[in-house]
């Protein structure tokens, strides 16, 4: 493949222009793909600019999130709260996958990347949904707490207490509480759905319909 | 494809694509009229967004319609 490289002297940064994005940027809406050697860059800027990811905004980078945010939410939690090990790392994925949900729907979630009304309206949706799961999520323990106390076979709160304290020593009771803080984090991203956002920064499209 | 925002509210129903090609301009072009996102055009010609009375006033002026004539509650 020929290459050509071309050397900033300011930045004293190598830049390389593969011959293929030249020719393919030629082709495809004159956009010119520039592949940055320092570490880590090239990543990042695949992450950024590829088709498939399209800024991590679109839907199968959507459907990836969100797969990997249940799977952490939902499922390690259970491993982390029973076996009682790997908080840290759990913690550091929830807290990574909250950026990558944050950054999947930056352009409707932060105000001043609203670019006109459907975005708007999409985004108040996606409020209204998570307030409503988080509410509906709330009220399953004071339900549960409600049928012991009123309609439970011995109607007596004190086995939940007795079942919590059994259940609840120092290490679960941190799991839940970052779980509890983690749910209602997570449900504006849930709220947005797998349907991945149309709009980007990027230049205006040259879709001639 | 997309969510419908306004899933749970009635939908007005329009015959913008027709106007629109009969005008001989693109979604593009229409929505750089009216300062929405072209996509924005896309989601309301094919009824999958209702669009407020504001944008609805403006693509009838950038189409030089009346508003009844491009949107309407009954599907045409």
């Amino acid at each position: 493949m020929a290459t050509k490289k071309i050397l900033d002297s300011d930045s004293d940064v190598k830049v390389k222009l593969l011959w293929r994005d030249v020719k393919s940027a030629e082709n495809h809406r004159g956009l010119i793909v520039i592949k940055d050697d320092r570490p880590g860059k090239p990543i990042v800027t695949w992450l950024r600019t590829s088709q498939f990811f399209d800024g991590m905004v679109n839907t199968p980078a959507r459907i990836l999130i969100n797969v990997m945010s249940i799977l952490a939410l939902y499922v390690w939690t259970i491993d982390v709260a029973n076996k009682e090990h790997n908080l840290l790392a759990w913690v550091i994925t929830l807290i990574v996958l909250l950026f990558l949900q944050a950054a999947s729907v930056r352009f409707v979630l932060n105000t001043e990347g609203i670019a006109d009304e459907f975005q708007e309206t999409r985004r108040n949706l996606a409020y209204r949904r998570a307030y409503r799961t988080i509410r509906r999520i709330a009220l399953i323990p004071v339900g549960l707490f409600a049928f012991l106390v009123v309609a439970g076979p011995h109607n007596d709160a004190n086995l939940l207490w007795d079942f919590v304290a059994y259940r609840l020593d120092n290490y679960r009771s941190l799991t839940l509480a970052i779980f509890i803080f983690a749910v209602s984090s997570f449900q504006k991203y849930f709220s947005y759905g797998w349907i991945g956002e149309p709009f980007t920064v990027r230049e205006k499209s040259s879709i001639k319909d | 494809m997309g969510r419908k925002p306004k899933a749970d509210e009635e939908l007005v129903f329009n015959r913008l694509e027709a106007l629109r090609t009969k005008a001989g301009i693109t979604r593009q072009q229409l929505a750089d009229a009216v300062d929405v996102h072209y996509q924005t055009i896309g989601y309301i010609e094919r009824n999958e967004y209702s669009p407020s009375l504001v944008l609805a006033l403006r693509i009838a002026k950038a189409l030089n319609k009346k508003v009844e004539q491009i949107f309407s509650l009954e599907e045409n």
